[in-house]
């Protein structure tokens, strides 16, 4: 039976994406031993770059008779000013909402009639435009991302049911104290760069996106060169050449302007609590920057955030779920964004604990700083991470998750083939010295939850600030605190 | 990183063997202009059908193995016939509480060591309950492959739990009930629907998390009995998927669940289902203080999954609900704006089933217009027939979701596993598909008639506290 938009009915043992960690060796008498390990062998996966600078990668697979495009330019929410939060989301949503030769229901009922897929979005740095679909539809498929991508006319129309559409959805997103809690960290953290943005917009800057606005950043930021496609599945290298230069060929080069300067991290600990009075549960979030995607950090925070945060063995999920039963989930991770990322915890509690659970993650992280893992308890966390990599690269889809990134950050596929040994080659020592670049002092903590609950039981860790939702602000650094009365002693 | 959108998903769609008859194209008798929308043609790609193999060994354990070489990684997965529709009045939530527990120890496996045996191979795992079901899963490098099905065997044939775990896994589970129930926008909204459409005492009338007073009620006792009663091999299936030569595989599967002994008697107490007899229409109120909007729906009872009128409603599912083209899109979201969203869709289990059409109001629309317009989508399947281009991009799309969904070992698994759930073979997973093809426009119509006929409607609100005040008496919503 088909299920269609409704809730899921099965409830689950784990969040998806947990952590773990181990005490003692494990008994190994009863355990049948592993059999040799099968060699990896990543896909084949070609590059070059057209004429017009347009950069393109391919990955074949023939398992199946499906292709996969995914176009990304460096026009994500990085790009928005603080009037206009909002921009890039928007302008991604509304590429598909009409072009110089078909309306918006012409381009839907091309899509749905083939079964297919083709939307876009924006994430921090970039803006992707994506197709899907079975093989024998490659050209249609090409042919309608780059109509999207070249020749969007944005009607006003269009425009206006977006804006209203959104509102209401922002409305409804902020209802949810866990996108609350992750949004309001990420703002705190990177200040008032746009990194910090709650991307979709606030009911302040969305009215404000106009047609004239989507105009100029698509004239602005939308250019082959600085623009990676990239195409998977059941299609040669040389067709997607052949098939990419028909569809985009004509996509002349321009100058497009810089990018921001990186963002500043903040320089004390501050503990903000959202208050929504009447809340049954805290959501905890505890954060701060740290080092962008390239840079040579990234993997042993990497294995640094799966010892502390990652699966169910993980450090805080010991302490704090399987030890205390105070959690149904609690992760850490380093999302690294090109310029800058963030380290956080993310976790939710009843009121009653959540001061506990709140010192508990300090205190792991603390430990950390004082004394490197054993090689057991880091080794085991590491063959995690390289056992999940090989899993990973077993579909088309989990080869260009890792694949994007690589390419638009870093090294690119070699990044993808140096990964098993760079995760390996992490030590004990790594590791503390990771914990100690993440001092308490440069930590942001946000509770969202009823604030006359939680507030003093986090009273004496550190100076408080109290906002209620309502005067929340997404868009100030201060989240709007300076607005809300200043917490009582 | 950003995901690439899907239609709805339909689950066991299966590659057919024989061709798929193409149906004549749509095109206007005119020379097409550019950029007109092309004529909808059914795809002509004729995927595989799934070649796997069904054991069973002398102890009732159904052991379904499919070989993919195509990367060296396995899927494990094990669905015992058991979930909340075995709770009796009071034990709400007892069958997922139970599943927590099955990570807490086993004769060989101390407690905590499954997911530390696990996680330390690099493995993506889990276990969820839902209403028929409880199924345990995991997918791994593929010479792991014995381990795996070493530490499965182990915690079907026994169970170590003491009192200090069943107490710190209660809070987890109520923290996961706060999560999803408590402290969540609609969090009640599943827990009403189905008190609402199915009768009290019905397997279906009580969501698979429960309540918190009968999760606080759950004794040490009770948690080794169900163990004995429900998780024998005569009451689960072995679904693998992946990188093994099949005898291999099924040597490895009796030497570690051959030992365990099947049930005494075969006999699993199950709460009967209760009969469909609705003929009249229900409504129901309810405010929730998170609800940031008025959520609005409209409930059909169904019958089981595999009966015989099912994919003439999946089809149904895809023409409201899958794309932007769809018809609760673009009538309620796009056109009318009357929603934020809107989707139709249906919930299939073993001894029945739930359709629902649902739609969140936008900011100033009354509930009572998004009501009306829900019906009238309702009214429209029942009065006209869909058309021709509907009908075969809604194939399509079922074809297209079938290519996607299995090309991962998980998704073949879950494919397999599910068709055996709802109609006890497997196989159906290879003639899924062909039966969507089969439905007409007639089908359609008469499927309409007859699940969402006048009278059976249950019809919701979910109102934000504040419209209490506003409300009038009996608490009709305006």
């Amino acid at each position: 039976m088909t299920t269609g938009a409704a809730a899921t009915a099965a409830v689950a043992l784990l969040l998806p994406a947990a952590g773990a960690y181990a005490q003692e060796a494990p008994s190994a008498a009863a355990l049948p031993p592993l059999a040799a390990p099968k060699p990896l062998t990543l896909p084949k996966v070609t590059q070059e770059t057209l004429p017009n600078g347009l950069r393109l990668v391919v990955l074949e697979n023939r398992n199946q008779p499906a292709v996969w495009f995914r176009l990304a330019m460096p026009a994500g929410a990085i790009r928005d000013t603080p009037e206009k939060v909002g921009l890039a989301t928007m302008v991604a949503d509304m590429l598909d909402k009409g072009t110089t030769t078909r309306t918006e229901s012409q381009i839907a009922d091309t899509v749905d009639g083939l079964g297919a897929s083709l939307g876009a979005s924006a994430d921090d740095d970039y803006l992707f435009v994506s197709a899907s679909g079975l093989s024998p539809y490659a050209d249609t498929l090409l042919e309608l991302l780059a109509d999207i991508t070249l020749n969007p006319t944005f009607p006003e129309a269009e425009a206006e049911r977006y804006r209203a559409r959104t509102l209401g959805g922002i409305q409804a997103s902020l209802a949810d104290a866990g996108t609350v809690a992750s949004a309001a960290l990420a703002r705190a953290v990177y200040g008032a760069h746009p990194y910090g943005n709650f991307s979709t917009g606030t009911p302040k800057t969305v009215p404000n996106l106009q047609v004239a606005d989507l105009k100029g950043f698509h004239q602005r930021y939308f250019a082959p060169n600085g623009a990676t496609l990239f195409v998977a599945g059941d299609i040669t290298a040389a067709q997607a050449r052949q098939k990419v230069e028909k569809a985009f060929g004509s996509w002349g080069r321009k100058v497009v302007p810089p990018l921001p300067a990186a963002p500043k991290p903040p320089s004390q600990k501050r503990i903000v609590i959202v208050d929504r009075p009447g809340a049954a549960q805290t959501e905890i979030r505890i954060g701060q920057q740290t080092p962008g995607y390239a840079d040579p950090s990234r993997i042993p925070f990497q294995v640094s955030s799966v010892l502390l945060g990652g699966g169910f063995e993980s450090r805080l999920s010991k302490e704090i779920r399987v030890k205390r039963g105070l959690t149904y989930g609690v992760s850490a991770s380093n999302r690294r964004n090109r310029d800058a990322g963030l380290f956080s915890i993310g976790t939710f509690t009843k009121n009653e604990s959540t001061g506990e659970v709140v010192q508990l993650s300090l205190a792991e992280m603390k430990s950390l700083r004082d004394t490197a893992p054993t090689p057991t308890e880091l080794g085991e966390r590491k063959t995690l991470l390289t056992g999940l990599f090989a899993l990973g690269v077993a579909t088309p889809e989990g080869v260009l998750t890792r694949l994007i990134p690589a390419t638009l950050y870093g090294g690119g596929v070699q990044d993808l083939a140096a990964y098993t040994q760079r995760v390996t080659a992490v030590t004990p020592e790594d590791v503390r010295k990771v914990f100690q670049s993440l001092p308490e002092e440069a930590s942001t903590v946000v509770l969202v939850g009823d604030a006359k609950a939680i507030q003093p039981q986090v009273a004496g860790m550190g100076t408080v600030t109290v906002i209620p939702q309502e005067a929340l602000d997404l868009n100030a650094p201060d989240l709007g605190a300076g607005a809300a009365k200043p917490a009582t002693p | 990183m950003p995901t690439l959108k899907r239609n709805a998903a339909a689950m066991a769609a299966a590659a057919t063997a024989t061709a798929i008859a193409a149906v004549a194209p749509l095109a206007p008798a005119s020379a097409q202009t550019p950029g007109a929308t092309p004529p909808v043609k059914l795809a002509s790609v004729k995927p595989e059908k799934l070649d796997f193999k069904v054991n069973t060994l002398k102890n009732g354990l159904k052991v379904i193995t499919l070989e993919d070489h195509t990367a060296p990684v396995v899927t494990v997965q094990v669905w015992y016939r058991v979930g909340s529709a075995e709770e009796p009045k009071g034990k709400g939530g007892f069958a997922h509480l139970f599943e927590h527990l099955m990570f807490k120890g086993s004769e060989n496996v101390g407690p905590e060591q499954h997911s530390r045996y696990v996680e330390q191979l690099g493995a993506s795992y889990n276990a969820d309950t839902s209403f028929d079901r409880t199924r345990y899963y995991e997918t791994v490098p593929s010479n792991a492959l014995e381990r795996i099905l070493f530490l499965e065997a182990d915690r079907m044939a026994s169970l170590r739990v003491d009192e200090a775990n069943l107490k710190s896994e209660r809070d987890v589970v109520k923290e996961e009930y706060r999560l999803r129930v408590a402290n969540s926008p609609y969090g009640s909204l599943l827990t009403n629907v189905l008190a609402q459409v199915f009768p009290e005492g019905d397997p279906y009338a009580h969501p698979t998390i429960g309540s918190i007073p009968d999760l606080d009620a759950a004794q040490l006792a009770e948690v080794q009995a169900f163990h004995k009663d429900y998780y024998r091999p005569d009451n689960a299936t072995l679904v693998l998927v992946g990188d093994f030569k099949t005898a291999d595989a099924l040597k490895m599967v009796e030497k570690y669940f051959g030992r365990i002994p099947k049930s005494p008697d075969g006999a699993f107490k199950r709460i009967a289902p209760t009969p469909d007899t609705q003929e009249k229409a229900t409504r129901a109120v309810h405010y929730d203080k998170l609800a940031p909007l008025p959520a609005v729906g409209l409930a059909y009872r169904l019958p089981a999954a595999k009966d015989p009128d099912i994919p003439a409603l999946d089809v149904i599912s895809q023409i409201l609900s899958a794309g932007q083209s769809s018809r609760l899109y673009r009538s309620l979201v796009r056109d009318k704006q009357l929603a934020v969203q809107a989707s139709g869709g249906g919930l299939g289990l073993r001894y029945g089933g739930l359709y629902f059409f649902f739609a969140i109001a936008s900011p100033g629309k009354p509930p009572k217009d998004v009501e009306a317009a829900l019906l009238s989508e309702v009214e429209r399947l029942k009065a006209e027939k869909v058309s021709e281009a509907e009908l075969v991009k809604a194939k399509n799309q079922v074809l297209n979701d079938r290519v996607f969904g299995l090309v991962s070992t998980e998704g073949k698994a879950n494919a397999l596993g599910e068709a055996d759930l709802l109609y006890d073979d497997p196989g159906e997973v290879n003639r899924a598909l062909e039966k969507i093809q089969r439905v007409t426009a007639d089908d359609i119509q008469r499927v309409a008639r007859k699940y969402f006929a006048n009278g059976r409607e249950n019809v919701f609100y979910v109102l934000p506290e504040s419209m209490k005040q506003q409300a009038g008496e009996g608490g009709a919503a305006q």
